[in-house]
């Protein structure tokens, strides 16, 4: 878990309060149901990310926290204080959109000192804080050009700058790349998160991009329909997905559909895939889905491997540039495929290529049982 | 900072200006409001003589045509913005008598003025100023271009070679249409004048508003004859255009054009103040200017281009009867006249 | 976020209060906002009109009579007849006017013939005067002694005709702007594969250019059907004794003081006007839809017959409209028509034929301006609450709802409705009555629902986060409706203001019932002076109202050109 530097305290002793404290928030649409008893707490200093599909109640949730729309039902504390019914005027954050939001008709000083001027502020001050933030964002001596003459990835900046420009407690960031185009994406994320870093600022941003998701955040909250699905670090919801839904969500994971036929393994067609712990809360009988990642599917020194080792054959082969994806048969009468990623390498090697043979393994530590009656199961 | 505030005050200040002026447009308690049907064009003169013998009056004029003047007063009723009526067919004053909301008032100096012309009340509801006299006015030059005879007499105008060539106001909303019928059904009784006005309507191309109009109308050639009224006529020719003013050997309807206080106006003071004036020899003088009959005896000359004899074809008009009357003649003419397209009942 | 709106309302009531108290001084501007426009829309709109629903079934004591009224309406003959000549009217005018007005648009948006600017400009001009000119110059052009008389064969121009030719000079710019919009969102492709196919030019039309365009031409021919009916100006100059509904509704309000008849005809006239609106809105909807889809922008490639025939169609529409125009101001010079054609300023010596004649001019000059201004700001206001505001969902929708309303409306039925509600003593708006503020509030709501929608369009174009950065930055909505929706929605501002001025200076039919001697208008001294049969000066304070809107126009122009230069930074056009 990455933490920045100056956080205060990440030790959270027993008694005190989450910087932003979520209690069963719902919200309803009429009949629809955005989110429903969504409980979450926000430390002091994190940067977590709200991860989706569109619909999922993501950048509801956002809303709700800024008060742009109040939930239904359900309480929201920020720094221990009840906002639940606070305007977001009467609260403390920035917010970033994907569409920017600059005023057109101001100047980018203009735009970023916004929120300045009406706090009474000298205008030296101002104009001061406004230089040190254009500085923050890399963008000196813009000052007098007009959102208008910038290109995406600056206006963003700007955005971000006047967001930050009041030292808000809570940065909000609604998308806030999703409008650039992949390179400058990849360069703004790096730059956003070691600003976010230096500065401390919490930060929630909501995101559609896995990608972005697992590369910025410190926790990841994967939503659908309105629900938390799963709250923990990128590495701990890539590697250890407590749903199917996640699962699926997040990376590329092969579905094998099987049943548990004794303690620990699991009947995938053919196969007897042994699993030992991961499918304990199933018992003999259970239809359930095991999961692994295309990436985890082994064929080197498979000598020493004595379990889950299976000789298959190259359905098709997929070119994707630094490693290529294989469709393996697994066999058997539902004729069920398996994607497994090669290196390149691994390809020269053995002599990979579509119609020939090899054995695989699939490591047990790295499978992953889910009941086979969850709806999110892809078939 | 400080100009946003400043604009903020601008702004509210430029807002409440503005409400201000708004509201402020509505009349002045010191303006005299006077009805009247008086040709539009003299109303200045009038008002700029008044002004000044009584400075400190402003006299705002509220002018339409007699009909609708009338109509206006009647459903207004007590409610009525007027202070004075002044310048109505005396018909139409006698019908508001009835109703009520007449203030009886002898003007000073009204002893002086012809009997005739006022109220026998005393003191008088109504108080005559200038009697207007029905005539015809024909263009000339389109008449000999169309090959038209001058009519003579009304009875000349239903005749076939006048289709589509004559105009006349509408009675409803004119008081010199009202006083034609009027005069056409006193001089010759009901059934006679309205198969008169059955072919005269055949005869028509269009009826107007006001009375004026159709001499106005003749004047310009649009349509060669209109029934209108003989100082309009005279007004037209001394201006040079190709009218002549024809009195119709039957006789003519004539009118007084009279006035009366509003009871409980809310300018009463001014409004007596008007009423005095109105009734004074200057004020006739004036009067005398374009009609030839005027209240005040030994005033009246000879008005130019009025036609000769009209005086002695006024007809003996019965007010009482066209007051009483009004009401159920209107309602029998729009029946058979109003819509030239609705199917005609003969 | 319509979704949202139903949302909010749904709240706990107590955190409902407590999100307004919580809110502050701005909750409550908002609230108190979207409050006082529904109140002064009910005031000056919904009341109004139940004070004529309500007097169309009493007498003129005041006491109750049940559908009396209607019953005596019905069964008289003459009364009725107008319902045949005011459809008769509307339904000719329709058509002639769609069938010119779409060749007009088809030349502008299908052809590369010259002038087409030129063309749009001079086809623009009615909207600058009152439907009463066109009527005036009708009688010099094809009255009695018309210069053109001719062309009538013998008919007369008081009646039907006169009706329809002024009509379709009335209207024509309505309908013209209409088509070329319909005209212009059509989609190249279309194009390119019925070419790419070898089909004939005719059915490329029938098949692709009309059904590309239908929803346009259905809007326009309820335009123009609904300005027909509407309209009072026309007929009463040049109507002769061919009654129709509009005039109806004068004569027994004005010429009799049948106010109790006067609603009853105008309930009458409101149904024709309230189906079109249905109608209007139904195909708005639609042509939504068909905008909403990718296309290519067509444009045209030259071929000459059609482009000539097109030309000379053009050239000749613009004659007729230059004409009549022109007729208007030459008769105004003329000393007496037609017998000395000599040239003089007299007739614009108006104050020597009316009491009121100058003063009038400048009254209406009084109520377009305020119109413009304060118009505009309760527009821009509620325009603004309706797309911004963020809270009491339910208020602004029936604010929105209220807002459309109008425009269904005629003018004649609004001002007869004020005449009913607020000259009664005992509402405490009488004090309103026979001044100019009730004219202003009259034009106001007169003409709001084409602003609020102009409005409306140019507010929905600015990012919808505006509101929720400013929030955010601790400034309230107000200060960023004045720093940044103002100067970004400025030409749709300045639109409205031209758009509510020119129609305060031209209108009669909403206000001929409501001036009183110290706030006469302009158009309605016009009709005065027509009614008396002063023409040529009737004639001559037309063109002084066409003078002043081509004056505005031009000044407005200008400060346009001017804005787009300044804010070329970032204004991107």
């Amino acid at each position: 878990m990455a933490r920045k530097p100056k956080s205060t305290s990440k030790s959270k002793s027993p008694g005190e309060r989450a910087f932003l404290e979520i209690r069963d928030v719902s919200k309803m649409f009429g009949d629809f149901t955005a989110l429903q008893d969504v409980t979450l707490d926000i430390h002091d200093g994190e940067l977590i990310c709200f991860l989706g599909p569109s619909g999922c109640g993501k950048t509801t949730l956002l809303r709700a926290i800024a008060g742009l729309d109040y939930q239904t039902t359900g309480r929201i504390y920020q720094k221990g204080r009840d906002i639940s019914d606070v305007p977001p005027a009467n609260r403390d954050f920035g917010i970033v959109f994907q569409s920017y939001a600059l005023f057109p008709n101001l100047s980018v000083e203009k735009n970023i000192a916004y929120g300045l001027v009406n706090r009474k502020m000298g205008r030296s001050k101002v104009k001061a804080r406004v230089e040190e933030l254009l500085q923050l964002v890399g963008l000196e001596g813009s000052e007098d050009k007009y959102p208008a003459a910038l290109s995406g990835g600056q206006q963003q900046r700007v955005a971000l700058a006047r967001a930050l420009a009041t030292s808000p407690g809570m940065l909000l960031l609604d998308e806030p790349l999703s409008a650039l185009d992949a390179k400058v994406r990849e360069h703004l994320r790096h730059e956003m998160k070691e600003l976010q870093r230096s500065l401390g600022i919490t930060t929630i941003m909501v995101t559609h991009d896995q990608e972005e998701a697992l590369s910025m955040a410190d926790r990841i909250v994967v939503m659908s329909d309105g629900r938390i699905e799963q709250v923990g670090t990128p590495m701990d919801i890539y590697r250890n997905p407590t749903s199917a839904y996640v699962a699926d969500f997040i990376g590329a994971m092969n579905f094998l559909h099987g049943k548990v036929v004794r303690k620990g393994h699991v009947k995938v067609g053919k196969m007897d895939i042994a699993v030992n712990g991961a499918a304990d809360q199933f018992k003999t009988g259970d239809e359930v889905v095991v999961c692994i990642r295309p990436e985890d599917v082994a064929v080197r020194d498979l000598a020493q491997v004595k379990i889950n080792r299976y000789a298959m054959a190259i359905r098709d082969v997929e070119f994707l540039g630094s490693f290529c994806r294989a469709t393996l048969d697994v066999g058997g009468k539902t004729g069920e495929e398996l994607t497994a990623d090669f290196s390149i390498n691994l390809m020269r090697d053995f002599k990979l290529e579509r119609g020939a043979k090899l054995n695989i393994a699939l490591p047990k530590e790295q499978l992953q049982v889910f009941p086979s009656n969850g709806t999110d199961i892809p078939a | 900072m400080k100009s946003s505030v400043l604009k903020k005050v601008t702004l509210s200040v430029f807002g409440a200006v503005l409400a201000g002026s708004v509201f402020a447009a509505t009349a002045n308690a010191k303006d005299l409001i006077v009805y009247t049907a008086i040709e539009p064009e003299e109303l200045s003169a009038f008002a700029k003589d008044f002004e000044s013998k009584h400075p400190g009056v402003k006299v705002k004029f509220v002018r339409d045509s007699t009909g609708i003047m009338t109509a206006k007063l009647l459903a207004e009723g007590k409610n009525t913005q007027a202070d004075i009526v002044w310048g109505l067919a005396a018909t139409s004053l006698l019908l508001l008598k009835d109703t009520g909301i007449l203030e009886p008032y002898a003007p000073k100096g009204v002893d002086k003025l012809d009997k005739k012309f006022v109220d026998s009340d005393n003191p008088p509801s109504w108080v005559g100023q200038r009697a207007w006299i029905a005539s015809i006015c024909v263009n000339t030059a389109e008449a000999k271009a169309k090959n038209l005879p001058i009519p003579k007499n009304w009875a000349d105008l239903t005749k076939a070679v006048y289709k589509g060539h004559i105009v006349m106001p509408n009675p409803a909303s004119s008081g010199t249409g009202f006083l034609d019928v009027s005069s056409w059904i006193q001089m010759w009784g009901e059934e006679k004048a309205w198969k008169f006005m059955d072919g005269l309507h055949d005869n028509i191309g269009i009826y107007t508003h006001s009375g004026s109009k159709p001499c106005k109308m003749a004047g310009k050639g649009e349509f060669p004859i209109g029934v209108s009224f003989a100082y309009k006529g005279a007004q037209l020719r001394a201006k040079g255009a190709p009218v002549l003013t024809v009195a119709p050997s039957e006789g003519v309807g004539w009118d007084v054009e009279a006035f009366g206080l509003v009871k409980g106006a809310k300018n009463a003071a001014d409004a007596k103040k008007f009423a005095d004036w109105s009734v004074t020899k200057e004020i006739n003088v004036i009067y005398n200017k374009e009609y030839a009959v005027v209240a005040y005896p030994g005033v009246a000359k000879p008005v130019k281009y009025f036609p000769e004899g009209l005086l002695g074809k006024m007809i003996k008009n019965d007010f009482l009867w066209a007051a009483k009357n009004r009401k159920r003649i209107l309602a029998e003419w729009k029946k058979r006249y109003d819509s030239k397209s609705a199917p005609k009942k003969k | 976020m319509s979704v949202a709106d139903i949302s909010a309302s749904e709240g706990i009531t107590s955190s409902r209060w407590a999100r307004l108290r919580n809110g502050g001084t701005e909750s409550w501007i908002l609230l108190g906002g979207v409050s006082a426009i529904i109140v002064a829309l009910f005031a000056f709109l919904v009341l109004p009109l139940y004070a004529l629903l309500k007097k169309s079934v009493e007498d003129d004591k005041g006491n109750f009579v049940g559908l009396v009224n209607f019953e005596e309406y019905f069964s008289s003959v003459g009364l009725v007849q107008s319902i045949t000549n005011s459809l008769t009217i509307a339904v000719l005018t329709m058509v002639i006017s769609c069938t010119l007005a779409f060749i007009f648009a088809y030349g502008l948006t299908r052809t590369c013939m010259p002038f087409k600017r030129s063309f749009r400009a001079i086809a623009t001009i009615p909207i600058l005067a009152p439907s009463l000119l066109p009527a005036i110059s009708l009688v010099y052009l094809f009255g009695n002694q018309g210069i053109m008389k001719g062309l009538l064969f013998g008919e007369s121009i008081y009646g039907p005709i006169g009706i329809m030719i002024a009509m379709v000079f009335y209207i024509f710019p309505h309908v013209m702007m209409i088509m070329v919009t319909a005209l212009s969102t059509t989609d190249a492709r279309l194009y390119e594969a019925a070419e790419s196919l070898d089909t004939k030019p005719s059915r490329v039309f029938f098949t692709v250019t009309l059904p590309g365009a239908i929803y346009g031409i259905v809007s326009a021919a309820v335009v123009a059907f609904t300005l027909t009916i509407t309209d009072f100006g026309v007929p009463k100059v040049i109507g002769g004794q061919y009654n129709v509904l509009a005039t109806d509704i004068y004569k027994q309000v004005v010429g009799q003081q049948n106010f109790s008849m006067g609603a009853v005809v105008g309930l009458v006239l409101l149904i024709p006007a309230v189906f079109s609106f249905i109608i209007d809105r139904h195909v708005q909807k639609k042509q939504v839809a068909l905008l909403s889809a990718r296309a290519v922008p067509y444009h045209p490639k030259p071929h000459k017959t059609r482009d000539a025939a097109l030309l000379i169609f053009c050239i000749m529409m613009t004659v007729f409209l230059v004409g009549i125009l022109g007729m208007a101001a030459f008769a105004s010079f003329v000393t007496f028509w037609p017998y000395d054609m000599s040239f003089t300023l007299a007739h614009y010596d108006f104050d020597a034929v009316d009491p009121n004649g100058w003063s009038s001019f400048f009254n209406s000059l009084k109520l377009a301006g305020f119109t413009a201004v304060i118009g505009v700001v309760v527009i821009f206001l509620g325009a603004y609450l309706v797309e911004k505001g963020q809270s009491f969902p339910r208020l602004r929708n029936v604010f929105h709802m209220l807002a459309i309303l109008p425009m269904a409306v005629p003018g004649l039925v609004l001002g007869l409705a004020y005449v009913f509600f607020f000259s009664r003593p005992e509402n405490p708006l009488s004090p309103i009555y026979g001044t100019l503020a009730i004219l202003v509030v009259c034009t106001v709501v007169h003409f709001y629902t084409v602003s609020h929608l102009t409005m409306l369009t140019a507010l929905k174009q600015i990012d919808k986060e505006f509101e929720s950065v400013s929030a955010s930055l601790q400034v309230p909505f107000y200060k960023t409706m004045l720093k940044v929706h103002v100067p970004i929605t400025l030409p749709a501002i300045s639109d409205v203001m031209m758009y509510l001025f020119v129609n305060a200076m031209t209108t009669v039919s909403a206000v001929v019932f409501l001036y009183s001697p110290d706030t006469k208008l302009a158009a309605i001294t016009v009709l005065n002076l027509d009614d008396v049969g002063d023409t040529a000066e009737a004639a001559a304070m037309a063109m002084v109202i066409v003078a002043t809107s081509v004056t505005v126009r031009i000044l407005h122009g200008l400060l346009m050109r001017t804005l787009n230069a300044r804010h070329s930074e970032w204004r991107t056009r």
